[in-house]
């Protein structure tokens, strides 16, 4: 696309405003509507891949159900000769990460970014869209500091396992959840995780976790603490730090709830009542030690009994242990390693062992007894036994010079995780959520239930909060089937949405049919059937008639159009008479309806029969020149008839 | 000795992005599978430029092995370069490689690798993998941090994380066996690997039929389970079958 080019005779394109892997973007002029718009067109070396093709109008329809001042608007997706492109809001501004620059923003401006951005992905969740690539490069700031998110939908695409080996798609792990890194269920805590990760970064001027490879970040987020905000800028407030280190919680039940809990979380951050807040983790820790169910402290609780600020720093005894235990192993090693070396020259070779999967005790005695130097990392490890090396490198029978380094990943066995509570989540949400904590049987069990909505979980077999080894054990939900016989209600007058929603939850099953009428306005629920104060069961049919709006038939109306006689007779002649011709053109096609001579002022009957949507059109003629023509809508005709 | 190869589109992309080379006899030789990615015809011709670097060197295939080893560095170095020009002048955005080697004379046994292609040996019958993927899945999982079920059903599982012709620099992973006792080896692209379980290459492989039979074997396999992606796959056998 070059500057001038015209797409779709419409689009004039203007300049090349951002390239990214699979697409680029311009400004351009939409020549109709008269304003400037952004195109994003899917780079021409994708445009006969069909796989790409796919994934870009996927991004396309889920962008379009979006409606919201946060969120940059989709107004049409097209392809023209197989430019593939989707037409947006044009956004004067630029993103946020060229907006930071990598510096730490003021608090209050931070607050009033991340405010509009969890607008937007509120909106975006109501909708059941989550968006799994929230990132500064993904919001757009105008000069008027509105705040615009976009790229809605690549994430979803970005899921199908088809997709080839692409190394792009790990661009943004500098915001990605835990959950995420894992290949798991990323629903709306994911992005509650994301909003952390860009409120950390948009308030200390560095990203949560930094590593020289998207592994090293990717483990960091799994694994790592990230460094506390108030340590990196003092003018984050203890409250703000809190906000941002829950959402940036490992296990997402941890997280705020909602996009709205953890909005709130931040802005009531900088309120008097917070600013004496202690260290949440502290609280937290203290409370999981008991056992008590997970639900963080309330804001209520904080607020009238505030914690003192205790320890600003976080002591991290365990790592300084496990390094100075590293510096004599590493000696010891060394020295070993040395002289056996020297001991077996001149042959400068050996073959690496397998010793995966093997006690690592052994493994070290048997690779130093080799001549190697061994380095040994310990991770915890849900699939190999604690104490077993998970890993080796280099591999198995490799050949290198005596020597050499071995590093071994040893498993500190699986860790003990919380039990999450899944309690009126639905079923298949539940599952998913336990599943991810680590539990490999999940059982489910029915009964009906007054309170808890049909297909939503009752209870757990094991409460929440409470610490165990999960891949040992086994774990029961029982999910609701609802009550069992239920008065239908009266939907009239509902929207159909509304009458679809009431029918899901209810578990009905649902038949919509489609009706004109005069009196329900479009969209509402004319009857149903069976009638409201029906006894019903779930799963039972129930058929909603939906109003269509009143139905457009042909109309067929009489125009009154008056001729003015203009005659003028010579000395003693009779006055001339003038021939008045009537042409119509409407749904019977294009004919003359009157032809009369006239010797005064009359006004003719016109009748016109209009289809709706159309026109038609009523031409006079007076001696053959047009006297009078006019245009006549169907709205026109409607209200004449 | 006996060498098989064989190379298809599988059965749903629109072409064939995979290379493969295998050239020797007896006493020296030379495999080389390639996948590319890439729109257009990117892909293609990145793997076609790793598979015209090892042609064009293979008359001067060094036979000992510390020189073996800086020969294949030196051959992808060199490849890797030409992609990266490739690219820039095409002004394309996504290109680059994946390539597996295997390089025998007499007894030593040179195996390189960049990228998810795999090399697989079949050992007293037994199917060993010899090269561990420079994918991102797997480097998790070589962390603990992921199980072999998660590694399958991940959505990333197709990142890889090193590339030849996607940066400056490239690496390559080299390993050098000195003597080893294979009946089959196995160079192949993750379109087998993805479709195929271990078990069932390795079962494929310890079949009493010649050496092309068997890959034929392993690519309708692939193909049966679906066909992903383009199926490529070069093998040596080492040892005379046994007839019964």
């Amino acid at each position: 696309m070059r500057y001038g080019d015209r797409l779709n005779d419409r689009y004039r394109i203007e300049r090349l405003v951002g390239n990214g892997g699979m697409a680029n973007v311009y400004q351009a002029y939409d020549e109709i509507l008269n304003r400037t718009v952004a195109i994003k067109i899917l780079r021409t070396e994708f445009s006969h891949d069909e796989q790409f093709i796919r994934r870009f109008e996927r991004e396309a329809h889920a962008a379009t159900s979006l409606n919201h001042p946060n969120i940059v608007a989709v107004y049409d997706v097209g392809e023209e000769e197989a430019i593939y492109y989707i037409v947006m809001e044009y956004i004067d501004g630029m993103t946020l990460k060229t907006y930071c620059e990598g510096r730490a923003l003021p608090v209050t401006k931070a607050i009033d970014i991340i405010s509009q951005i969890c607008d937007a992905i509120d909106h975006a969740h109501a909708h059941r869209i989550i968006h799994r690539d929230i990132k500064p490069q993904n919001m757009l700031i105008r000069e008027d500091g509105t705040v615009k998110v976009t790229d809605f939908g690549i994430a979803v695409a970005m899921s199908n396992a088809t997709l080839t080996h692409t190394m792009s798609v790990l661009g943004s792990v500098h915001y990605f959840s835990p959950e995420q890194a894992k290949g798991k269920f990323a629903d709306e805590k994911s992005d509650i995780y994301s909003l952390g990760a860009v409120l950390y970064e948009l308030v200390t001027g560095q990203v949560p976790f930094e590593g020289d490879s998207p592994v090293a970040v990717a483990l960091k987020h799994l694994q790592d603490t990230a460094r506390r905000p108030t340590a990196l800028n003092p003018a984050v407030p203890q409250a703000l730090e809190n906000c941002i280190m829950q959402a940036l919680s490992k296990a997402p039940h941890d997280r705020q709830q909602t996009v709205a809990a953890f909005k709130e979380d931040m802005v009531t951050a900088m309120s008097a009542e917070r600013a004496n807040e202690g260290i949440r983790g502290d609280d937290l820790m203290e409370k999981t030690m008991v056992l008590s169910p997970v639900s963080l402290p309330s804001e209520e609780l904080e607020q009238t009994a505030p914690v003192p600020n205790v320890a600003t720093v976080l002591p991290k005894p365990e790592k300084k242990k496990k390094r100075a235990w590293w510096i004599i192993l590493l000696l010891v090693v060394l020295i070993g390693g040395a002289a056996t070396t020297f001991a077996m020259w001149p042959d400068p070779t050996v073959v690496v062992p397998d010793v995966t999967g093997k006690d690592a005790d052994e493994a070290e005695t048997k690779l130093e007894k080799m001549g190697f130097i061994v380095e040994s990392t310990e991770r915890s490890s849900d699939t190999v036994e604690e104490g077993a090396v998970i890993s080796q490198s280099p591999r198995e029978q490799a050949t290198v010079k005596k020597g050499s380094t071995v590093d071994l990943i040893v498993s500190t066995g699986s860790d003990p995780v919380e039990v999450p509570d899944v309690s009126d989540e639905t079923e298949k949400k539940a599952i998913a959520i336990l599943k991810d904590s680590g539990f490999e049987k999940v059982d489910v069990e029915r009964e009906e239930s007054e309170d808890i909505k049909r297909g939503n979980v009752i209870r757990q077999s094991i409460s929440a909060g409470t610490e165990v080894i999960a891949k040992e054990q086994m774990i029961t939900i029982t999910v609701s089937n609802g009550s069992p016989a239920f008065v239908l209600k009266d939907l009239t007058d509902l929207s159909s949405t509304e009458a679809k929603a009431y029918l899901d939850e209810m578990g009905l099953d649902g038949t919509f049919e489609q009706e004109f009428s005069s009196d329900v306005a479009l969209d509402q629920v004319i009857r149903q059937y069976p009638q409201a104060g029906a006894q019903v069961e779930p799963n039972d049919s129930v058929t909603v008639f939906i109003s269509r709006g009143e139905e457009e038939k042909t109309v067929t109306a009489t125009f009154p159009e008056k001729v003015v006689y203009d005659g003028v007779s010579e000395e003693d002649e009779p006055a001339p008479r003038q021939l008045v011709r009537i042409e119509t053109e409407d749904a019977k096609g294009k004919r003359t309806v009157i032809e009369e001579s006239i010797d005064q002022d009359e006004t003719f009957d016109v009748p016109l029969t209009i289809d709706p949507g159309e026109e038609g059109k009523i031409t006079i003629y007076k001696d053959d020149e047009v006297y009078r023509a006019k245009t006549i809508t169907y709205n026109q005709a409607k209200s004449q008839e | 000795m006996e060498l098989a190869y064989l190379t298809t589109t599988g059965k749903v992309r629109s072409k064939n992005e995979d290379t493969v080379l295998l050239v020797g006899d007896a006493t020296q030789g030379l495999a080389v599978v390639a996948d590319g990615m890439g729109g257009h015809a990117a892909g293609e011709t990145a793997s076609a430029i790793v598979k015209q670097t090892f042609a064009e060197a293979y008359a001067d295939m060094p036979s000992r092995p510390m020189e073996l080893s800086s020969w294949i560095e030196r051959l992808v170095k060199e490849a890797n370069t030409q992609i990266l020009r490739f690219s820039q002048v095409e002004n394309l955005s996504i290109v680059g490689t994946t390539m597996a080697c295997v390089c025998w004379s007499d007894d030593l046994l040179v195996i390189g690798h960049v990228g998810d292609s795999r090399v697989y040996a079949l050992e007293a019958g037994h199917l060993k993998q010899l090269t561990d993927d420079h994918s991102y899945v797997n480097m998790l999982k070589q962390l603990g941090e992921l199980s072999e079920a998660e590694l399958e059903n991940h959505p990333r599982r197709n990142v890889i994380t090193r590339s030849v012709g996607s940066n400056e620099s490239v690496d390559v992973d080299i390993q050098v066996r000195d003597a080893p006792d294979y009946d089959i080896v196995l160079v192949c692209s993750d379109g087998l690997s993805d479709e195929v379980p271990h078990e069932v290459i390795e079962r494929l492989l310890q079949e009493d039929a010649p050496l092309d039979t068997i890959v034929e074997r392993l690519v309708s396999e692939a193909n049966d389970r679906g066909g992903a992606d383009n199926i490529t796959l070069a093998a040596i056998r080492f040892k005379e079958r046994e007839r019964i």
